[in-house]
């Protein structure tokens, strides 16, 4: 296949029937689970379910084979040559936050499902099977904890996480799971519901939720790695409140100078890093004094913060954490405040499989399609999978105005260059 | 040239730079809330080519009998006015020239320090002020992390008034050698700039000038924390 032209490639008129199928599909789930705003198919949820079901039916009417895994996930398959080799898994999340998008998770899943429809159709009979997986419950939007579809999958989901309940309806995650048909037994057990030995390899389309594709002007990435992070939900600040104008300089013990200055210094040692090549981002992202002491004549004793760091390189999140903690230590000493930190929370990176990039870039460019690299800073399903030693891969989809929000959008034509590629890769995978 | 000379140089240097401020009514403050009636400038020496070139020459000079030949490796200029400094006397002796920041950037143990690498090097120390001695700690800190041996710091201008700063730097395994302090200022000759007003008023500081800090609304004492 020729390349396409330059000025060509943002428009990817790609396949009518995937296109056909897309519009069908994003139309029924958005009619189905459209609050009047936004999208809300919560995690374990009868909207959820419901979702499940119509992705279900159209599988049935493409003469696909489905089922309900022990996880109450669905899961449609397309029979390999060889099906007791480890089989190809693909797909995404179904479940939304509420007033969300559409395309976050379900773009992945009816990515998959264009996928095998259209191996069915031209007869194409893989060597391995290939299963698309509709997983449930992705997003911790409704109990606080992410992945727990894909978690229960790998028997990762802990007593703690399984009784965290519902703020709204007071349930627990482990009632609705089983309200659902989740087979609690086992992921009460922290069994395993599938054998990491038995997939071959996970691959997952989903939007990027970001802006530097569109900055980038590129319809699609090749993900190169889901950041980890670690966190610390609440660091206080602890000076010396004062009169603003009675106190001089070198007495003062001002929490808000001194968490702006350790803010300014871990924004040049972030600056830093990245000038040595390293993959890292830092947020605080809640911060303020005490409003009920708030006073123009007064210097705060007391500021409240968060901090993240984010990064794709364990070892570059433990190095910036680090000097997170010297700067707490540098900076109190010099301007006299203390530091004083929360428990550390923590995500682990997930690296994506070299074979997999390769593969995926080569059937971009093969396209006429660009192969950049992006790193994937929200967390996905397929961290756990990678983390589950499965190879995992990852396409991301350019898409407007961010995401988990009612204005989440993606051009039909960018997710058809998506799906084009993910089935070129899967293609040459599995001949 | 004895110690006293090279000090007189230098003063008539500083003077000659317009770097000597006197204010009897309205303190300056220094590092660590000191108040003081004296502020010196020395940075002015940097802009003059002829000024500069003297405050180098004389550097080389007290360097060159200080510190025998094959003693030292390298200069490392303390960020920011120490650095030009250090790069003209590093010029001048012939030796490797290295800077030091305020503090570390980034990761790793040369994260304080720039130009190369100062594993086992002997280096010395340059800045152009020093009042309470803290910095040079923080910098020499930085260079030893990075593996460099600092046992001396060189400084133009030692604002010798307030307590502590030789015995903090002794105890850190340092000897601080100045081209020139405030005692070199008042030797200078009459016409030099100082009014006697102005004189006398540095002389009153320099008598007790932890009283004179007091009085005029600085730290009482030396502070707890370094």
């Amino acid at each position: 296949m020729t390349a396409q032209p330059a000025e060509m490639r943002n428009v990817f008129s790609g396949d009518e029937g995937d296109r056909v199928l897309a519009e069908a599909l994003f139309g029924s789930l958005r009619e189905a689970t459209g609050d009047g705003v936004g999208i809300t198919r919560e995690a374990y949820s009868e909207r959820e379910s419901l979702a499940l079901d119509l992705v279900e039916a159209k599988a049935r009417e493409l003469g696909l084979a489905t089922e309900r895994d022990a996880g109450a996930n669905l899961v449609v398959t397309l029979a390999g040559r060889e099906p007791e080799l480890p089989f190809l898994a693909c797909g995404s999340h179904l479940d939304s936050v509420p007033q969300g998008g559409n395309f976050d998770g379900a773009a992945g899943v009816i990515a998959g499902l264009a996928i095998i429809a259209r191996f069915k159709e031209e007869g194409f009979v893989p060597r391995r099977t290939i299963k698309v997986y509709a997983l449930r419950g992705e997003e911790s939007a409704r109990f606080g904890k992410a992945y727990m579809g894909s978690s229960a999958l790998f028997g990762k989901l802990s007593t703690a996480d399984l009784s965290v309940r519902d703020h709204a309806s007071g349930q627990a995650l482990s009632e609705c799971m089983r309200a659902v048909g989740v087979d609690m037994a086992r992921v009460e057990r922290a069994e395993p519901l599938l054998d990491p030995a038995t997939v071959a390899a996970w691959i997952e389309l989903h939007i990027e939720q970001g802006p530097v594709l569109v900055a980038r002007d590129l319809p699609i990435g090749i993900v190169t790695g889901i950041r980890g992070n670690i966190r610390h939900r609440e660091v206080e600040c602890l000076g010396e409140a004062g009169h603003s104008g009675a106190v001089p300089r070198w007495l003062r013990r001002d929490a808000v100078f001194a968490t702006a200055e350790l803010i300014t210094h871990l924004d040049r040692h972030w600056r830093t890093l990245l000038e040595r090549g390293r993959d890292v981002v830092i947020t605080a992202g809640v911060l303020g004094t005490d409003p009920q002491e708030h006073a123009i004549a007064r210097i705060p004793g007391t500021v409240r913060f968060s901090f993240e760091v984010r990064s794709q390189n364990r070892e570059t999140l433990e190095a910036f954490y680090d000097l997170f903690l010297s700067e707490c230590g540098l900076v109190g000493e010099e301007r006299g405040v203390e530091f004083r930190v929360d428990r550390r929370l923590e995500s682990a990176p997930a690296v994506m499989d070299a074979g997999w990039i390769a593969r995926l870039k080569a059937a971009a460019r093969n396209l006429g399609l660009p192969d950049e690299d992006i790193p994937s800073g929200a967390g996905h399903d397929a961290a756990v999978f990678a983390n589950a030693g499965i190879p995992s891969a990852m396409i991301f989809v350019r898409n407007q105005n961010g995401s988990h929000n009612p204005q989440e959008a993606m051009a039909i034509d960018d997710f058809l260059a998506g799906i084009a590629v993910m089935r070129d890769a899967i293609r040459e995978a599995v001949r | 040239m004895s110690a006293n000379e090279t000090g007189r140089e230098v003063a008539q240097l500083l003077f000659r730079a317009g770097a000597i401020h006197v204010s009897r009514q309205q303190p300056f403050i220094l590092a660590a809330g000191w108040a003081s009636p004296v502020y010196v400038d020395v940075r002015l020496l940097l802009g003059d080519p002829q000024l500069r070139q003297a405050v180098s020459d004389l550097a080389a000079r007290y360097a060159g009998a200080a510190f025998p030949p094959g003693s030292l490796d390298a200069i490392a200029g303390a960020e920011t006015a120490g650095i030009p400094f250090a790069a003209w006397l590093a010029d001048r002796l012939a030796l490797k020239l290295r800077y030091v920041r305020k503090r570390p950037l980034g990761i790793g143990r040369n994260a304080q320090v720039e130009g190369g690498s100062v594993e086992g090097l002997r280096v010395l120390l340059m800045d152009d002020l020093t009042t309470d001695g803290g910095s040079k700690l923080n910098f020499a800190r930085g260079l030893r992390a990075a593996g460099a041996v600092v046992e001396h710091v060189l400084t133009i201008f030692y604002h010798d008034a307030f307590p502590g700063a030789d015995a903090r730097l002794r105890e850190a395994g340092l000897t601080l050698h100045a081209l020139a302090n405030w005692g070199d200022v008042l030797r200078a000759e009459a016409g030099s700039g100082l009014s006697p007003e102005d004189r006398a008023e540095i002389e009153r500081f320099l008598a007790d000038p932890v009283s004179w800090s007091t009085r005029h609304g600085g730290r009482a004492s030396l502070a707890p924390r370094t």
